[in-house]
């Protein structure tokens, strides 16, 4: 009897002992667990969880609406990452005053394997897209084109037919009044062989040719200046306020001037009163659209652009050769578009 | 259940080892294993914050790097430069010296591009910091061989270029600043973590190692506890303690082991000497009780014969007035009624023969027979061979006067009383047989009850159950094994037979 207690005790004395010890070491390795949890979160050791491609691309855009370049961007990455490709987004938007040629020149010379560049028609770039094609580079346009350069391909929109899909908004907006229209384009291209403008011309044509709209419409061009600060809602302001003749539409070529010209709508309490064909969407013009403040806005497929441009300069890269161009589906948003998504 | 079958052998395993470990090495053990339990904590938390540490001093590092990285391109574009200028061979030299500096210092970053800024800036400023040099070089190739547009254009390109190095290097070093001192800022909560962190293990290490030691040592100690308890109760007189048997062989086991043999050899050796002194004190009180029974009967003669010197004085001297009377027959009488008197004075104290005894019985069957006139048949058939044989004295004439008192007298017709004495199975058996009224199988059962019989006046006073104590006392077997009687029934006679053991007289 005394010995099993004894056996008891001496087998308590072990598990005690193996417990102890047990205790010790998950509180060591607790310990050591959350110290690399620490280490992990403070980003110490960050460089163990990068993710690391075998090829560079970049996305050389202007920094104007940064919205819409952002989501080009997303689309882009999400497109290039399962190939083993990074995509680096350089806009003009920093403290360096870069232009789009120095922002070419930093590829050329940090040699990365590919460049996605928007033409903001800036002097000389044709030139350092020549360059870099000549550095084995591949070099492809988006949204605006440079035709006259080496760049290997486009992807974008066709100036005419969206001219057309302008000329159709509009329509459908002026069609059920007999009234006369004023439309101001806001152009933010100074180029006149710019996409913007070859818009305008397009629309201007439609409209004094249609049946409906000829003689009682009138399309003005309105320059916004570039690289003024506040230029693009001072602009929209002196448009509606100061100058003579409010328009009955506006047609808006950036995201930022969109909100802009709302914004002063409502300021000067002319919502219902002036129309805006808005450009791209960010969360207030789709507020507003849903409101139906905004008539409509224009929405290029991002996603598309994304999955061209990386195409493109693959195909270029393993082939030699690609599509010299890559159209972009785009639509007008309407009030009743986002009800039926929400729906 | 199944699967704690084989670490509960494993920990037995381990019980039966540990038990059987010298104390010296237990308490060795428990201090190594503590001390090492608490050196590999304290090794591991050194080792951590050790770690820690060096991080937090390494955290800005990245960005003295850089800062080296921004002022070696600055001299080497300096140096550049004043050589281009002036063409002067310490500028030249300067500017090589400095150029190795910076190739070996860019040469360190980065050439990976992934989803890190820092990576990109990186990979960007190695690559442009590599075009730069060959553009330097260039110029400087150029500005040797005399070549002024070529070393204008290529300075341009490299002056363009070291404008957007050091902007990039601005960037990084800034990026990294941010992340640096956000590391840093986290590494130092971390460190108040782990000295947190650190003191609760240690408390639980000390904590454990002390309730180990405890463990251990009452291990060790509760045993040497209960057998100074033992020991001092053992002392106290109380030998039928034990301490708990130990099933360990180290130095408690063995001492164990030793007082438990020693208590048994203590007690069995106090057994014996009780025995002794009771078998001691048994044999006094067989030598008292068998005084005692001889006692009683001298009593019971005496007061039935008052005096019996007198009376077989006055006997004898009655023997010789019948002879100097001439009357031979009364002579003979009162001789006999003397040796009668005498024999029992004198046997009744010693051992008889057979012989005598016979001699006893004869007297008494002649004078109760001139009592009588002659009414008892008496009978004998004697082994002649049995007559020295030793007994107690005065054992023979009472079973022959119960004979002629209970069995006999007053029966109508002869009294008959036949004596038989003969070996049987190596015993005397002497038997005393009548033909009187017999016994009921009750009486006989009362009888060698060794109860007690009411004695006749008429008695020698000497009874039966006086003859069968005496019997038990001096040969020391039971009565049943001794004396036997018979009867058939009431007016069938009884006989009494004694078993008695041979023995010599010497």
């Amino acid at each position: 009897m005394s010995t099993n207690n004894e056996q008891k005790k001496n087998l308590s004395i072990f598990r005690f002992t193996y417990i102890g010890l047990i205790l010790v070491v998950l509180l060591s390795v607790a310990m050591v667990l959350f110290f690399r949890y620490i280490l992990d979160i403070s980003g110490v050791n960050r460089a163990e969880y990068t993710t690391t491609y075998s090829t560079h691309f970049a996305l050389l855009v202007d920094g104007t609406n940064t919205d819409f370049w952002n989501d080009v961007y997303r689309e882009m990455q999400a497109e290039a990452a399962p190939r083993d490709i990074y995509v680096e987004l350089k806009d003009l938007s920093g403290h360096n005053d870069y232009t789009l040629c120095d922002l070419m020149d930093i590829c050329i010379a940090g040699s990365v394997d590919g460049i996605i560049v928007q033409n903001n028609n800036e002097e000389g770039l044709n030139d350092k897209i020549n360059e870099a094609v000549s550095a084995g580079i591949p070099v492809v346009t988006i949204l605006d084109d440079a035709p006259a350069s080496l760049r290997v391909s486009y992807i974008g929109i066709n100036p005419y037919g969206l001219g057309q899909s302008y000329s159709q908004k509009i329509l459908e907006l002026v069609k059920n009044t007999d009234e006369n229209i004023l439309i101001e384009v806001l152009l933010t291209d100074p180029d006149l062989d710019g996409n913007e403008y070859q818009i305008f011309t397009q629309i201007n044509t439609d409209l004094m040719t249609d049946a409906q709209t000829s003689g009682r419409v009138t399309v003005e061009a309105v320059r916004i200046p570039q690289g003024e600060a506040f230029a693009s809602d001072q602009s929209v302001r002196n448009l509606l306020h100061v100058f003579g003749d409010t328009p009955d539409i506006l047609v808006c070529f950036s995201t930022l001037q969109t909100e802009a010209a709302y914004q002063s709508l409502i300021d000067y309490n002319m919502v219902g009163q002036v129309q805006i064909i808005g450009y791209y969407q960010s969360a207030t013009i789709l507020e507003a659209i849903r409101e139906g403040n905004i008539a409509t806005t224009m929405k290029l497929d991002t996603h598309q652009m994304g999955e061209n441009a990386i195409q493109a300069l693959c195909d270029y890269i393993q082939e030699g050769r690609t599509n010299s161009y890559y159209g972009t589906d785009l639509t007008f948003v309407r009030g009743e578009d986002l009800a039926d998504e929400e729906e | 259940m199944k699967k704690n079958k084989p670490e509960a052998s494993r920990i037995k395993s381990a019980g039966r080892f540990w038990r059987d470990l010298p104390i010296g090495s237990k308490m060795r053990f428990v201090m190594l294993f503590t001390l090492l339990v608490i050196f590999a904590s304290n090794l591991i938390l050194y080792s951590q914050i050790n770690y820690l540490i060096r991080r937090m001093n390494s955290v800005y590092s990245s960005n003295v790097n850089l800062s080296e990285l921004s002022d070696s391109i600055d001299r080497v574009q300096e140096d550049l430069y004043r050589y281009l200028e002036v063409r002067d061979y310490e500028s030249l030299s300067d500017f090589f010296r400095e150029e190795e500096n910076y190739r070996r210092l860019y040469q360190s970053l980065s050439e990976q591009v992934g989803d890190n800024p820092s990576l990109v800036l990186e990979k960007n400023i190695r690559n442009m910091s590599a075009n730069f040099l060959k553009y330097a070089d260039d110029a400087v190739s150029a500005k040797r061989g005399m070549n002024v547009s070529a070393y204008r254009e290529n300075y341009e390109k490299a002056e363009k270029l070291y404008r957007f190095i050091v902007d990039d290097i601005e960037d990084l070093n800034e990026i990294q600043f941010q992340n640096n001192a956000a590391n840093y800022q986290t590494l130092q909560k971390a460190l108040q973590y782990m000295e947190f962190t650190s003191i609760l293990t240690q408390a639980v290490v000390v904590l454990v190692s002390i309730l180990l030691v405890i463990a251990i040592t009452r291990d060790i100690v509760a045993p040497l506890r209960d057998l100074a308890h033992t020991a001092s109760r053992i002392g106290e007189g109380n030998l039928d303690l034990q301490v708990a048997p130990v099933d360990s062989n180290d130095e408690i086991g063995i001492v164990t082991r030793t007082f438990n043999d020693m208590v048994t050899s203590i007690k069995s050796y106090v057994v014996q000497v009780r025995e002794s002194a009771e078998k001691q004190q048994e044999m006094k009180e067989q030598e008292l009780m068998m005084q005692n029974h001889l006692k009683e009967a001298q009593l019971r003669f005496l007061q039935a014969q008052i005096n019996p010197h007198f009376l077989y004085n006055s006997l004898n001297a009655g023997v010789q007035l019948a002879e100097m009377e001439d009357d031979e027959k009364t002579a003979v009488f009162l001789e006999k009624m003397a040796d009668f008197f005498r024999y029992n004075v004198r046997k009744g104290k010693e051992d008889a023969t057979i012989a005598q005894e016979l001699e006893m019985v004869d007297n008494y069957i002649y004078i109760l027979n001139v009592r009588f006139a002659g009414e008892i048949y008496f009978e004998k058939q004697v082994n002649p061979r049995l007559l020295d044989c030793s007994v107690p004295g005065m054992i023979l004439q009472p079973i022959v006067e119960n004979a002629v008192n209970h069995g006999i007298r007053d029966m109508l017709g002869e009294g008959k009383i036949f004596l038989t004495i003969d070996q049987k199975d190596n015993k005397i058996a002497i038997t005393v047989a009548d033909n009187g009224k017999g016994m009921t199988s009750e009486q006989i059962a009362t009888v060698l009850a060794h109860s007690k019989v009411a004695h006749d006046d008429e008695s020698t006073g000497v009874g039966l159950d006086n003859v069968i104590s005496r019997l038990v006392i001096y040969f020391d077997v039971q009565p049943e094994e001794m004396v036997a009687i018979e009867s058939e029934g009431p007016g069938k006679g009884t006989a009494v037979t004694l078993y008695l053991p041979i023995r010599r007289m010497d």
